[in-house]
């Protein structure tokens, strides 16, 4: 082939060029620590990265939601915790107060005092807010669970005065909060007070008015009967069954919500590791292949600058 | 019969012959490195001998040569690599021109960075979710509102990207007609020019350098093909339709698209619309009227999508303030999707119920719209759908790019091999001046002994007996 001066010269810009643009390239992507710098650069990998980023992103969410489910849940379960608690000492005030010797004096006075004190701090209980919203009260968050008033009935008290009784209402309504912690995953977030506490808390009521009252043993009249200590002891023995029952439950709840965000974590590791062995550059390897072309880029100029500067004849001829 | 003065003439001949000979080689120097330049040689011939009757005059046979002329000035060049490189010129130009608008629009768009749509869909996502977990949250539902106009805004800003984009064309459109007008003109001047000079027996060398090199530029920009006539003068034709013929030329001219007032179409002075095969205008042309407005198009129906997948469940909810019925998104498409300005933070539906605070049914079932495949027939998500919309732009601007450089190499080992034949060698150059440089003395030498002889005859004949 018959090569001319300017053809050298072209070649020789072309070939600086584009090893210029190698050079440029791996530096650009070493500086990033990125494979690819905009998505045209490798189409593939960057589709892969934009849904492996939209997965991570979903991943701290359902992390997030699960971390306040559980708040929530040991909430509820510490709640639990002390009510259990306080159903024992009013286990033990009923059974003090079956104690044939004791006075009905004793039983008003000092059972029937500490039982409407363990009452009023189990409706308290009853209201046990997180963030703000009440954990017993259905969708009804804004609102207390449970009020105590007092009854527009009266009752006569073991000397026959008469005495105005406690009573209980429930304020939250039936809903059933879902939490969603995974794709096609969600899991009840709460515990029903209607369901799982007012039981309870109507039997410390009653137990309370029987004690005021010293009503204590059954006498056969299927009317005044299911209000007397006797028959609290059971119905109470019933109450307690349903808080362990709800206790129980929602400690699955919890373990439910534990194994997703530990799930949900080794997840996010691998998504992440994912990411990073689709995305991010080869450090090692880059910085070879940089000073690879350093070399190359090196012999092109030394090549080109004797090409362009060769004699040529017109140099010889005299 | 051989004088004295014939072979003056003959030696008189070769010094002006090989003076000319030097001339051209200083011309082929001079423009060693002028665009569009061929080489020049000299074509040396034989003059025309003389009969001489040997036996008459006793002093041998045969045709008597009379010296040396110049037959022609050859210009080398092969139509064939002109044809080859203006085809794969005019392709290679499609190819950087798209390859240059396509990285234009992924630059702004810069999807894979944090400015990316699905960043910011994936944060409104994630918004739903938090309010999901803690539906009475007022500042989260106002961090909602942000981050519904943060998606509103990026679709907004993406729709008037593209149409900047498209419209932004016009003045590479508008150059590109005028210049190709330009050359067209050029190139039916310098038509009538090599038709004159070759009718009288001369050659045009320079002047179809000039119109080689106005050929090319035109190829480069439409993909022109042209053809030689028997008189010199080129036919030129742009997708089918005449562009020049002999010293006449067709003009093109731009005007407002019918479909779209914001961009030009190029049409022909007869109306014809131009049809383009290859070339900077064909590739300016196919990327501003499929790839953007496919890219448009795929931007609408997402945000179409995305507002009446959110509004038909946002509609069925509740707020906080018990407000329902309410659309979350206004608008149809890119260009007008915005958060309804009558939602306000309180309205914002989660419950499926009103009076129910905590309810967050709602919430959850807009937070499942991020896992419903109802786009492209039900196969894809929002998101999926999106990020394949950025993915088949990444592969049309990969495709550009890549066929541009090919083709790049292509034209440049095509323009070797032009330069191969056309282009002027130094050394060549060099040798060429030693050769004629050397006849030329040679020449001259004869001359002075031509003009002793003609002393011998003025000053020394006849001087017998003086």
């Amino acid at each position: 082939m018959r090569v001319t001066n300017r053809m050298m010269a072209e070649n020789a810009i072309q070939n600086l060029a584009d090893n210029m643009e190698k050079v440029n390239n791996l530096q650009n992507k070493l500086a990033l620590n990125k494979n690819f710098l905009v998505a045209s650069d490798d189409p593939t990998r960057a589709s892969a990265s934009m849904s492996l980023r939209s997965n991570l992103k979903a991943l701290d969410s359902y992390s997030e939601a699960a971390d306040l489910a559980q708040n929530w849940m040991t909430a509820t379960d510490s709640a639990f915790d002390r009510l259990e608690q306080l159903a024992v000492r009013a286990n033990d005030l009923i059974l003090r107060g079956l104690t044939d010797t004791l006075t009905g004096d004793d039983r008003a006075e000092t059972l029937g005092a500490e039982m409407q004190s363990i009452a009023k701090e189990a409706v308290e209980i009853g209201n046990t807010s997180v963030n703000g919203q009440y954990i017993f009260s259905g969708y009804q968050v804004n609102q207390k669970a449970f009020s105590l008033g007092d009854s527009p009935t009266t009752l006569s008290d073991y000397q026959g005065n008469p005495f105005t009784p406690m009573v209980v209402n429930y304020l939250g309504d039936q809903g059933n909060i879902q939490r969603s912690i995974g794709p096609d995953q969600s899991v009840t977030l709460n515990v029903r007070g209607d369901q799982a506490v007012f039981g309870f808390l109507q039997n410390l009521i009653l137990a309370t008015n029987a004690l005021t009252q010293n009503n204590v043993r059954d006498t056969g009249d299927p009317l005044t009967d299911p209000l007397t200590l006797e028959s609290i002891k059971t119905s109470m023995k019933a109450s307690l069954d349903t808080l362990d029952q709800y206790r129980t439950s929602n400690g699955a709840h919890m373990r439910q919500v534990d194994s997703a965000a530990n799930f949900l974590e080794s997840i996010k590791i691998e998504t992440k590791s994912l990411l990073s062995s689709n995305e991010d550059i080869n450090i090692a390897e880059g910085i070879a292949l940089l000073s690879n072309q350093q070399t190359t880029y090196n012999a092109v100029l030394e090549v080109s600058q004797r090409a362009m500067s060769a004699l040529s004849l017109f140099d010889y001829l005299r | 019969m051989p004088t004295i003065s014939s072979g003056i003439s003959i030696a008189l001949q070769a010094v002006l012959t090989h003076s000319q000979v030097l001339e051209i080689t200083e011309h082929n120097v001079a423009n060693a490195s002028t665009p569009g330049y061929r080489r020049q040689a000299a074509i040396l011939t034989t003059d025309t001998p003389t009969s001489i009757n040997g036996a008459d005059h006793g002093i041998g046979a045969g045709q008597r040569g009379s010296g040396v002329t110049i037959d022609r000035i050859q210009r080398f060049n092969l139509a064939y690599f002109d044809g080859r490189f203006r085809s794969v010129s005019a392709e290679a130009k499609n190819w950087e021109t798209q390859s240059g608008i396509l990285s234009q629009l992924e630059a702004t768009l810069a999807e894979t960075s944090d400015e990316g749509l699905l960043n910011k869909l994936d944060q409104f996502w994630g918004t739903w979710q938090s309010l999901s977990n803690d539906p009475t949250n007022t500042s989260l539902r106002t961090v909602l509102l942000d981050d519904a106009n943060t998606v509103a805004l990026a679709l907004n800003r993406r729709s008037s990207q593209i149409i900047q984009l498209r419209s932004d064309q016009n003045n590479a459109i508008s150059g590109s007609v005028e210049e190709i007008n330009s050359l067209a003109s050029q190139i039916a001047q310098l038509n009538g020019e090599i038709a004159r000079v070759n009718s009288v027996g001369e050659q045009p060398n320079d002047l179809m350098d000039k119109r080689d090199l106005a050929l090319d530029r035109l190829a480069e920009i439409t993909g022109a093909v042209s053809s030689e006539q028997k008189n010199g003068e080129v036919l030129v034709s742009v997708g089918g339709h005449a562009l020049v013929v002999g010293r006449d030329t067709f003009q093109l001219e731009t005007r407002t698209s019918t479909t779209d007032s914001s961009v030009l179409d190029v049409y022909w002075e007869d109306n014809q619309k131009l049809n383009l095969l290859s070339g900077e205008l064909k590739g300016t042309l196919e990327v501003r009227d499929r790839v953007l407005v496919d890219q448009m198009n795929g931007l609408n129906t997402f945000a179409a999508q995305l507002a009446s997948q959110v509004n038909a469940i946002h509609r069925t909810g509740y707020g906080i303030n018990n407000a329902t019925n309410l659309d979350f998104f206004t608008g149809t498409d890119a260009a007008s999707i915005a958060v309804n300005p009558n939602l306000d933070a309180l309205s914002i539906a989660t419950s499926s119920a009103a009076n129910q605070a905590g309810n967050n049914t709602v919430a959850l079932q807009i937070l499942d719209l991020k896992n419903f495949k109802g786009m492209s027939g039900n196969t894809a998500t929002l998101n999926e759908y999106y990020n394949a919309q950025v993915t088949g732009l990444a592969v049309l601007t990969k495709r550009a790019a890549d066929n541009s450089y090919q083709h790049g190499l292509v034209v440049h080992a095509l323009g070797n091999q032009r330069e191969s034949v056309a282009g002027v060698s130094l050394d060549e150059e060099a040798a060429n001046m030693a050769k004629a440089q050397k006849a030329y003395q040679a020449a001259a030498r004869v001359l002075t002994a031509y003009d002793e002889l003609l002393n011998v005859v003025i000053n020394q004949m006849g001087l017998v007996g003086r």
